[in-house]
């Protein structure tokens, strides 16, 4: 795609995000995404955004899809979410057999949900139960599954690494957890019991671990939106709200600090939309992006004081989900242990 | 010889023991997480913990300790279980014989409730810029105008209320007085705020007041002074509001040291550990800043450089802490209870005095005691 091109993606996913979201977006933290804006969204070809468009998917570039998830984050980061989950989780997991290929065509255009179990690479996960594949059924609970709602799911199974399964049918989403972000998909554990299902691979611990790390530029990308977003916000109150009979903007702690951030905000934005980042880059790309996230949301939500605390301002849910992404997608210790192996050039930061 | 103690005396300390007692088995994590997610206040909890005897209005070390063991244990339910005389102070230190006669028992008591209706949907940190009026006819006065994020607004039964008494002049912070109203009153229309981000069980409303008819008698101390009496209010709130934030921060910390020890101590790496360190480091700084400021304030010679240094201290140390314990914890403290004390935690920087207000009060404070010495210099000097 021309750099015209992704210009106008962005003005086109921008529009589309005011017009169907933006309204919602408060009902979005509520009552979780509905159907009728997941539709709207497989529309707009954003579920299969990043899927080869000869398996059904739109076939955008990786810059393109960044776009897409830049600016449904930016109003509402439980949108973007749902598109990274179909098109940077499931699509290149699901793409290991042909059985999973043919899959993409309904998991783009919305027919059926889908999702992927990843949080058992991540920090404070603990498997009680487990799910075993034995004499062609799968059975067992997976805790911790975003988007549980799903008809299809990828899952390991057998232990650690697992062999990773694609189940259809038979998965039933138990025991809701309480959660701090992307309140827009549910979060619970899911009961299998299926006999539907297709192996993707033996090694499934490691084939989790290469999606969630291959996607350090989509993560940055929803960082990126997160804060523009919230900044945003805190620009436009504090232009509007009067204290001490000034406009906020007037006062020096209010003024330098949202501009702050905004420079970080588009430094960012350069860097990570760049041509022909390294994979250290990357890794960069993912680490500074959540961190600028989480100062940028927190002072977004102070320049709105008691307004900011409330859901209506649309601004503490950016708060909590900064906070939330890197938890659910990325992997802390591990992220800046890859980033210490590059900069280091040898293992390194393991003690 | 003069010695400086940092120890509780025993008995506070046996009254730590009972609060954390207390708190650990009325405040189950299911029960902090039910008010969390419905946003209803547990007035049961408040109930109990009236009738426990832990809540003793008279002692304010003894509310102080309690507070901050509450909070440990869960922030929301907490803090609705030990502030239904909220603003109580105002009347206490400022009030006619006869309004403290008939207010303070029964919210002392626990057996009602009151608020303090400051807040205005166009006035928060600028409280000289409310816009409440209450006009003087015969032997009441009449108010209008509307109240924002009143903590206890909709189950009060009565709100002291900040308003405009004369026209705003140069000196905008004269001219306001405080009023006790009853919420049954009527022309008070209460609205229920929903969808704050943390202490989601407590009670935030909006409330309207449209022609309230309110006895001359109801006036707290003189009129004009209203904007002093709140704050030398918020001078002792914001002591309160510090310890809270302690509470908060230990809390996590405590979930934190769970975690890791269920880990195994053999897997922590530096990075942890150092952080774990800090944690501790903040959280005791900001306990012993808070109780200096709240044994000056005790001993009725607040410092309020002290105190806003204590409630700007106290809740970024709540909001790091907490934010630290949810990267340490992972999964773990965002499905569970470290969550809610992280969206808990934010609060603390807000209410009361936002840190921008605290940082501002400390510096000026400063100034203002400089000058003060610098203008006592030159009159000795003349003299």
């Amino acid at each position: 795609m021309s750099s015209e091109e992704h210009q106008l993606l962005r003005s086109s996913v921008r529009e589309f995000a005011q017009k169907n979201l933006e309204g919602i977006s408060a009902k979005i933290e509520r009552d979780g995404l509905r159907p009728e804006t997941i539709a709207a969204m497989a529309a707009q070809g954003f579920l299969g955004a990043y899927v080869p468009s000869e398996l059904g998917g739109t076939g955008l570039d990786e810059r393109g899809y960044m776009i897409v998830l830049e600016e449904l984050a930016r109003v509402s980061p439980s949108a973007a979410v749902r598109v990274l989950l179909t098109n940077s989780l499931y699509a290149p997991l699901a793409m290991a057999t042909e059985k999973g290929k043919k899959t993409l065509e309904d998991v783009a255009s919305a027919k059926v949900n889908a999702t992927v179990a990843h949080t058992c690479l991540l920090e404070g996960y603990r498997e009680q139960t487990g799910v075993i594949l034995a004499d062609s059924r799968v059975k067992g609970v997976k805790e911790f599954v975003l988007n549980s709602d799903a008809g299809l799911v990828i899952l390991t199974a057998n232990g650690t690494p697992g062999t990773l399964l694609l189940v259809r049918g038979g998965v039933e989403p138990v025991n809701d957890q309480t959660r701090l972000g992307f309140r827009g998909l549910r979060f619970s554990s899911v009961r299998v019991d299926s006999g539907d299902f297709e192996v993707l691979g033996e090694n499934g611990a490691g084939m989790l671990e290469g999606a969630l790390d291959g996607m350090d530029l989509e993560v940055a990308a929803i960082a990126l939106g997160i804060t523009a977003g919230a900044v945003a916000k805190a620009i436009d109150y504090s232009k509007g709200r009067t204290t001490f009979e000034h406009p906020l903007k007037d006062y020096q702690p209010v003024a330098f600090s949202l501009s702050s951030l905004k420079s970080e905000e588009e430094m960012l934005r350069t860097y990570v939309y760049g041509e022909g980042l390294s994979g250290t880059a990357k890794v960069m790309a993912r680490v500074k992006s959540t961190q600028l996230a989480r100062s940028a949301t927190k002072q977004a939500l102070q320049v709105h004081g008691g307004y900011g605390y409330f859901g209506d301002f649309g601004v503490e849910k950016f708060y909590r989900d900064a906070m939330a992404l890197p938890l659910l997608f990325s992997r802390g210790v591990k992220d800046m242990q890859r980033l210490s192996q590059a900069v280091f050039e040898s293992r390194a930061g393991f003690m | 010889m003069a010695r400086m103690d940092f120890e509780l005396p025993d008995d506070l300390k046996e009254m730590r023991r009972k609060a954390r007692e207390f708190a650990l088995k009325e405040i189950t994590p299911e029960f902090a997480q039910k008010y969390d997610r419905e946003e209803s206040f547990p007035e049961e909890l408040r109930k109990k913990a009236y009738a426990s005897g832990l809540v003793d209005y008279s002692n304010p070390w003894s509310v102080l300790i309690l507070q901050e063991e509450f909070c440990r244990v869960d922030a929301g339910t907490g803090i609705c279980a030990v502030s239904g005389y909220f603003g109580l102070e105002t009347i206490t230190l400022f009030g006619t014989e006869e309004q403290k006669a008939k207010y303070v028992p029964m919210v002392t008591t626990g057996k009602a409730m009151m608020g303090l209706a400051v807040t205005e949907p166009s006035a928060g940190s600028d409280v000289a810029g409310i816009k409440t009026t209450a006009t003087k006819a015969g032997d009441h006065y009449t108010l209008n105008g509307a109240k924002m994020f009143i903590t206890n607004g909709q189950l009060a039964d009565f709100l002291v209320t900040l308003t405009r008494t004369s026209p705003q002049t140069q000196k905008r912070h004269h001219g306001l007085s405080l009023f006790i109203v009853e919420t049954g009153t009527e022309g008070v229309t209460r609205n229920k705020l929903h969808e704050k981000l943390g202490v989601r069980a407590t009670n935030t409303a909006e409330i309207v007041l449209n022609d309230v008819k309110v006895p001359a008698k109801n006036l707290i101390g003189e009129e004009g002074k209203g904007f002093y009496y709140v704050m030398t209010f918020f001078d002792i709130s914001r002591i309160y509001t510090a310890i809270q934030a302690v509470g908060i921060a230990q809390g996590a910390l405590d979930r934190v040291l769970d975690y890791v020890f269920a880990q195994g101590m053999e897997n922590l790496k530096e990075e942890t550990l150092m952080t774990i360190g800090e944690m501790e480091m903040r959280i005791e700084a900001a306990r012993l800043l808070t109780y200096s400021a709240a044994s000056r304030l005790f001993q009725f010679n607040p410092d309020p450089k002290l105190t806003s240094s204590a409630k700007a201290f106290g809740s970024e140390t709540a909001v790091w802490v907490t934010e630290k314990a949810m990267e340490i914890t992972g999964l773990q403290g965002l499905s569970g209870d470290l969550e809610r004390f992280f969206r808990d935690a934010k609060i603390m920087e807000i209410w009361e005095g936002t840190s921008e207000v605290e940082k501002l009060t400390i510096a000026r404070t400063m100034f203002r005691e400089m000058m003060k010495e610098f203008l006592g210099e030159k009159g000795g000097a003349k003299a």
